[in-house]
């Protein structure tokens, strides 16, 4: 086993509902610093509730949440980037003004990394969002959520729906960034397949709780089995 | 040159034989430096996290040092390069074995199936 | 820098609605412009301050949509991930309205100057000969005061029911229009509290006609009541903005 190392995030007996629907049923969780956190569930499985809550967009009905050190309050915002899975960038914004406008809301926000990125993954600064296809929107998004420098990355399905090319290209860059620095990232996803080889930790959430969690070599050892055929055997 | 990789067995493990496998066919010598934990997890596509964890494995076994400052070298010794790479062919012979009995054959009839292929292949 | 940067785009969010109320009014001037005739000008003097009327309900439509809006297409995902405090938000968004609604007023009233100037005799005679005694600086100013007053409650009350119509997931029109309801008929009740608690402050006085004494021709404004006034707009703008920072959820 490897030895756990200390938490990036955590949060300690978590709950939430809308209206009648559990989301989230006394959730307890750390994210190890220092890894690729997977964030594993089916859709409804309260994965996007519990990211929303750790980015400070929504908040818990009970429970503590520690994001880097403190509540992910105004100030903390500064600190961590988040990336929303649905389309949350003004579609009337061309590439290079969202980029001006990301460097100046956060000092973190590093501009010449955003233009390089942007080039790396094969798009225009002057395009409009409007204009792009969704699986240049995800790239798009992952670039300004990569450009800030800061110590954690929270990415909720920063693959899903998007086309096989675009989602390697995405994956390879993720993880060349993340090889890059110190920083911790938790990414959430409902399908395993190629991406499975860049985890380090799995965490497995269905029913509005933590089905399984361990370190994505452990669990492989343990189970024989790939994590995505671990996945559906969880969540039969 | 990258991995094929087995998603069920632990991915660490499969980067080890990586390493064994170039050192068995020569590719990487004793006292060779490895490539930085950083530039292997970028040519094999693979966590960084994970390119360490390999890496203290394989110091754990002996089969490489790491210099401080300097990287990590394969070991000098010869003798323990032999006895791994042999180690991993043992397994490879070991599981064809074992493979060949699962599907019924007799150990005479391995045995000579195997002479057989040999012999072809010259 | 970040408040400005915020400050542009929600002037570019704006931006539109406001240039096509902005062409309307010019429309509007233009064909009165034309049709200012000595035989037509009294009907023209009647319908020319008509875009005045339509400016705070436009400032209170777009109270209501520029939330409404960013919830409807997700860009409040972006919005509650900066780190900006509710105040900077609402501020920028309110400043957008008021440069919008400044840059009307201007072309409104440069509208009028000229139709007025360019039948200067004829309006004359329309006129009652007090008009030329008025005190018009006290008149303007205080109308233009009572004026932003309106169209900033419009605008205010507008979002403040628009937010809270977030805690719901459905009927959100009728919450809107309950709240907004509820919004006006508290605030004038609070005003009249505020009111009298301000009540020591000095009254402010203006004669409206120059030259005279007379008591008829006097503005008083109540000091206790301007202090309301104010004070309900910061109200509602620390409410919004709390709401947004603290309570909201995405």
């Amino acid at each position: 086993m490897k030895e756990t190392r200390e938490a990036i995030v955590e949060v300690s007996n978590l709950s939430k509902k809308y209206g009648l629907t559990v989301a989230l049923d006394g959730v307890d969780i750390k994210f190890p610093q220092g890894e690729l956190t997977a964030l594993i569930g089916p859709n409804g499985s309260g994965k996007t509730t519990l990211l929303k809550i750790l980015a400070g967009l929504t908040y818990p009905d009970q429970g503590r949440v520690k994001t880097i050190d403190r509540a992910p309050d105004r100030i903390n915002k500064e600190r961590f980037a988040f990336l929303p899975e649905n389309d949350y960038l003004y579609s009337w914004m061309k590439l290079e003004y969202l980029i001006e406008f990301f460097a100046r809301q956060y000092t973190s926000f590093d501009r010449s990394k955003a233009y390089q990125m942007t080039k790396d993954m094969n798009l225009k600064p002057e395009q409009k969002i409007s204009d792009l296809s969704k699986g240049m929107r995800a790239r798009f998004k992952l670039v300004l959520s990569l450009s800030r420098d800061v110590l954690l990355y929270i990415l909720d399905e920063p693959l899903a729906g998007i086309d096989p090319q675009s989602r390697s290209y995405i994956l390879e860059n993720l993880n060349l960034e993340f090889a890059r620095g110190e920083s911790s990232v938790i990414l959430s996803t409902h399908e395993v397949l190629e991406s499975e080889k860049f985890f380090d930790y799995v965490i497995m959430l269905g029913d509005d709780r933590v089905q399984l969690e361990g370190y994505a070599d452990d669990l492989r050892r343990e189970h024989d089995l790939s994590l995505q055929e671990l996945t559906r055997e969880v969540f039969a | 040159m990258g991995i094929h990789y087995d998603t069920s067995r632990p991915i660490y493990e499969q980067i080890i034989e990586y390493v064994v496998k170039k050192l068995a066919s020569g590719k990487l010598e004793a006292g060779d430096k490895l490539p930085s934990q950083r530039n292997l997890a970028q040519e094999l596509n693979v966590n960084p996290n994970t390119v360490q964890r390999a890496y203290r494995e394989m110091e754990l076994q002996g089969l490489v040092e790491t210099k401080r400052g300097l990287g990590t070298f394969v070991t000098e010794s010869e003798a323990r390069i032999r006895e791994i790479s042999q180690e991993l062919s043992q397994n490879i012979i070991t599981e064809f074995v074992e493979q060949m009995r699962f599907l019924g054959y007799e150990d005479c009839e391995i045995s000579s199936r195997l002479e057989k292929t040999l012999n072809q292949d010259q | 820098m970040a408040l400005i940067s915020l400050w542009k785009k929600e002037l570019r969010e704006i931006s539109f609605s406001g240039l096509a109320l902005l062409l309307l009014s010019a429309a509007f001037y233009v064909f009165l412009y034309y049709q200012a005739r000595p035989g037509t000008i009294q009907i023209i003097l009647g319908v020319i301050y008509l875009p005045f009327i339509i400016y705070p309900l436009f400032l209170l439509f777009q109270g209501y949509r520029t939330f409404s809006r960013e919830w409807r297409e997700k860009t409040i995902f972006l919005l509650k991930s900066l780190p900006r405090s509710g105040y900077e938000i609402v501020l920028a968004k309110f400043l957008a309205a008021a440069v919008v609604l400044i840059i009307l007023m201007a072309a409104s009233s440069t509208g009028i100057y000229l139709i007025i100037s360019h039948n200067f005799t004829a309006v004359s005679q329309v006129l009652p000969p007090e008009f030329a005694a008025l005190n018009w600086g006290a008149v303007l100013g205080w109308g233009l005061a009572v004026y932003f007053w309106l169209c900033g409650f419009a605008y205010f009350t507008a979002q403040l029911s628009s937010l809270t119509s977030r805690f719901f997931n459905r009927f959100r029109w009728l919450v809107t229009l309950l709240v907004f309801y509820l919004v006006n008929y508290l605030t004038f009740r609070l005003a009249g509290y505020l009111g009298w608690l301000f009540d020591w402050l000095p009254d402010v006085q203006h004669f409206v006609i120059r030259q005279t004494e007379e008591a008829a021709g006097l503005i008083e404004v109540s000091g206790g009541g301007l202090a309301a006034a104010a004070l309900i707009l910061l109200i509602m703008f620390v409410v919004s903005s709390l709401l947004l920072e603290r309570t909201l959820e995405v």
